[in-house]
């Protein structure tokens, strides 16, 4: 088994939006992020990977278990940790309740592994969960999927409403988790920066549609962002574009291979047809979504 | 489901001193209308009521859709509830018992004494307003539960209420009552109760089978 995640042609149907026919898979041994804008369906995906939720159609698969909503097997669960994006303990419990309870619901509950991580994250065992500030929620809930035996990590929009001071702690534990090659990390977030530092690999979902997985760093070098007036910009080989723009002050394209671009010829061409050159900037995550999804608005 | 019942006492023991609180003022009230059975009443009352507490603070942090997360399936996480519901009712029944023997040895006549008798009929109702209840909760919240858990109390009360109105309306008498069984009188009444959980426990599974979280 070398996925730690499996969804194949994954459909749930709601009034006014549908995840849609949906397929990915997220190996073993990596960070993934899921991104896309609030309601593009990321939420309705881990749900439904989690079996919250019943689908209208699809296979999922989470370390090998296949997942059927209602299914009594549950053992699987032990390697699987999942933060939610609020607290989802009650505020009257204790920090010290927590680790009492947990120790009685997983078989591989780790003692040593929650006292040394809330030790970590300086979480006072005595305070109730009410008089936590979020951060330190937050913190609560990776510390309990941390110290059982988990080997995928589901976190959906864990680090939102966070300070970056925090959720660079977070990232860097979950950069920590999956040291080992058998863990994996699927964070869902729409603070791209968040995946940007720490994901191996970016997921995009829009309106219920995935628009692509791909391998982060590979993305980063290849993507460009050409930078030139409205003519230089049609002269872009039309397969080479994921994106466009047109503002006031010139317009700008996407390109999803810059390198592909260059060798194309087009640099010669496109200054031979302004006054100005056109350029090729780096193209950061955030722009690279924000130009699909504002091109696939258009459309 | 241990750390889920756990879990459940832990926030039970948070407002515990509150319900104490309350029953102490209520003891003190019952005592000067000298009205045991009301006391005892009202325990069991406050015993069959946590459950609705408890399962509105886990609907308010939707600490539910985190608990089918970790290796608990939907079977267990009902049964935790239905089992914290006997259990809470139980303690309620003997802190009933316990206030009857106390109250006994106090240097005041009460005028109504424990007996199963004139208790079970209230707890019937409670815990088949419960059970009415509980399907609703795990389908619509705990808030929307409450309301059905009132409704269900105020029309069975408005039942009963009809039905002994018609038969003095048609001078229908009551006494052959009187002459039932003590026992078989508390056993109708506390079958009626383990139909009633045990058909709800059922259809509480099969709801949240379906519920999408």
């Amino acid at each position: 088994m070398k996925n730690a995640i499996t969804v194949k042609n994954l459909t749930k149907k709601y009034e006014g939006f549908q995840l849609n026919n949906i397929s990915f898979e997220i190996p073993k041994g990596s960070i993934v992020g899921f991104v896309g804008e609030n309601g593009a369906g990321k939420s309705t995906t881990i749900k439904a990977i989690l079996g919250l939720l019943p689908v209208e159609s699809g296979e999922i698969e989470l370390l090998g278990h296949k997942i059927i909503k209602g299914d009594r097997e549950t053992s699987f669960k032990e390697h699987i940790g999942v933060v939610f994006d609020e607290s989802i303990f009650p505020g009257d419990l204790r920090v010290k309740y927590i680790h009492k309870v947990m120790r009685n619901v997983y078989v591989t509950w780790k003692d040593d592994r929650f006292c040394e991580l809330i030790k970590k994250f300086q979480l006072p065992e005595e305070k109730k969960i009410k008089e936590l500030s979020k951060g330190m929620k937050m913190k609560l809930s990776i510390a309990v999927a941390l110290s059982h035996d988990s080997q995928l990590l589901i976190l959906d929009e864990a680090t939102s409403g966070l300070d970056p001071v925090i959720r660079d702690e977070i990232l860097d534990i979950f950069r920590e988790f999956i040291e080992d090659e058998n863990h994996t990390v699927f964070l869902s977030s729409h603070i791209i920066s968040d995946i940007e530092k720490a994901a191996d690999y970016v997921m995009m979902i829009h309106k219920g549609e995935l628009l692509f997985q791909e391998n982060k760093d590979e993305m980063l070098y290849r993507y460009g962002i050409v930078r030139g007036s409205k003519e230089q910009i049609n002269m872009i080989p039309k397969d080479l574009i994921a994106g466009k723009e047109e503002g006031d002050f010139g317009c700008s394209a996407l390109v999803w291979d810059k390198g592909k671009l260059m060798n194309s010829g087009y640099m010669e061409k496109a200054a031979a047809a302004g006054s100005n050159k056109p350029v090729i900037d780096k193209a950061g995550l955030e722009d690279i979504l924000l130009y699909i999804v504002k091109t696939k608005e258009r459309k | 489901m241990r750390g889920l019942i756990l879990k459940d006492l832990y926030l039970i023991k948070g407002f515990g001193r509150q319900y104490t609180f309350v029953l102490i003022f209520m003891a003190i009230w019952a005592i000067a209308i000298k009205a045991t059975t009301f006391l005892c009443i009202y325990a069991i009352l406050m015993g069959a009521m946590i459950i609705l507490s408890v399962m509105t603070i886990d609907d308010s942090v939707s600490f539910n859709r985190f608990a089918l997360t970790m290796p608990v399936c939907e079977r267990t996480l009902v049964r935790s509830k239905y089992l914290l519901f006997i259990l809470t009712v139980s303690v309620g029944a003997v802190t009933a018992l316990l206030i009857s023997g106390i109250v006994s040895f106090l240097p005041i006549e009460m005028n109504q004494e424990f007996g199963w008798h004139e208790i079970m009929p209230s707890v019937t109702l409670f815990i088949v307003a419960t059970s009415i209840a509980f399907p609703v909760i795990w389908l619509k919240g705990a808030e929307k539960g409450r309301y059905v858990y009132m409704a269900a109390i105020l029309g069975m009360g408005g039942v009963v209420y009809a039905a002994v109105k018609l038969c003095q309306q048609f001078e229908i008498s009551l006494d052959a009552l009187e002459l039932v069984l003590d026992t078989l009188f508390v056993g109708v009444f506390a079958g009626i109760c383990i139909i009633s959980l045990v058909t709800s426990y059922f259809i509480s599974v099969r709801l949240v089978r379906k519920k999408e979280w």
